[in-house]
């Protein structure tokens, strides 16, 4: 759970993340780092996504838990 | 044999001739022009050779661009076991990847280096040397707006098609036998684009398309132009983006 918040920090660029809100509520927010995001679960934890989906967890919480349950 | 018109005595060798462009080039080329199809799909590159045959002589070419090592001999080899002369050549593979470029890996860099721009180097310099040179009689290379222009998260794609406009300059003047034009493309709907153009965050890309966005045949329509036997022109760069750039 930690090193999937450490990754998006480092996309983020920023030293911590709140994880109870969603990525659009995040200033760094944008369609670029939504592509990064994308492109690290596909190549580090072999899940693909989209964008749209992306926004649709209700938290960066639940996305992390998802990452850690459909990993493969 | 003694019944071809001269245009079909030699072959358009079309690099991702199973692309969405390259498909559209391949089937409008193909009433003029005898056929090399390259693809690294080979059931794909099969249909389309099929369906061509129709109409013109194929030939098909299976190789995956990523890994230009020992391109140049294979394709040598090609040419000389199928007695095959190329008088024309459409750059139509291709290997797109938006990131940001924080996010950009070596692997990737190399990926769309490979594909893009150093594996058709490779190709021609076989096609440069001396059997092969005098039959050139055109070279298109397809290049893209934002290699003359920014865009986030496109530098290294842009570069390596800038790369490309910058390598036929060189050619066109070291070969003035052959014509080398790159083709400067907007936004053309393809399977590489697709995505593109399904974000709604990605809408403000196509504000600036007087003319819309283009289709493959709008692309098929400027390659043919571009080809035409002894046309005045070469190093040249083709603006083709409805009106994108002047917006």
């Amino acid at each position: 759970m930690d090193k999937i918040i450490a990754e998006l920090c480092e996309i983020f660029e920023v030293s911590e993340l709140p994880v109870d809100v969603r990525f659009e509520d995040l200033p760094e927010w944008d369609s670029l780092n939504a592509l990064s995001v994308i492109a690290l679960l596909d190549s580090s934890y072999g899940i693909q996504i989209d964008a749209a989906r992306l926004q649709k967890f209700g938290s960066i919480n639940e996305f992390a838990q998802h990452v850690l349950s459909n990993r493969k | 044999m003694s019944s071809q018109t001269a245009s079909k005595t030699g072959y358009t060798l079309i690099t991702g001739a199973t692309s969405t462009i390259g498909v559209e080039v391949a089937r409008r080329r193909s009433s003029s022009d005898r056929l090399l199809l390259h693809g690294r799909d080979l059931n794909a590159l099969e249909v389309l050779a099929a369906e061509l045959r129709a109409v013109t002589e194929v030939r098909t070419w299976c190789r995956d661009l990523a890994s230009p090592e020992g391109l140049h001999a294979e394709f040598s080899q090609l040419l000389e076991h199928g007695n095959i002369h190329v008088e024309r050549v459409v750059h139509a593979a291709g290997h797109l990847k938006i990131l940001p470029f924080r996010s950009i890996e070596l692997s990737d860099t190399m990926a769309i280096f490979n594909v893009n721009f150093f594996s058709i180097i490779e190709i021609l310099r076989v096609l440069a040397s001396k059997p092969y040179r005098e039959h050139l009689n055109s070279v298109v290379l397809l290049s893209a707006l934002f290699s003359k222009f920014g865009d986030k998260g496109n530098a290294v794609y842009s570069s390596s098609k800038g790369a490309l406009n910058s390598l036929i300059k060189g050619l066109a003047v070291e070969f003035p036998q052959t014509r080398y034009n790159s083709l400067i493309l907007g936004a053309v709907k393809t399977r590489m684009t697709e995505h593109l153009f399904s974000q709604d965050e990605n809408s403000h890309r196509f504000s600036r398309y007087l003319l819309g966005t283009g289709r493959p045949s709008d692309v098929a329509d400027a390659v043919d132009f571009l080809l035409k036997k002894d046309l005045w022109m070469t190093g040249q760069e083709i603006f083709l983006d409805g009106g994108a750039s002047i917006a």
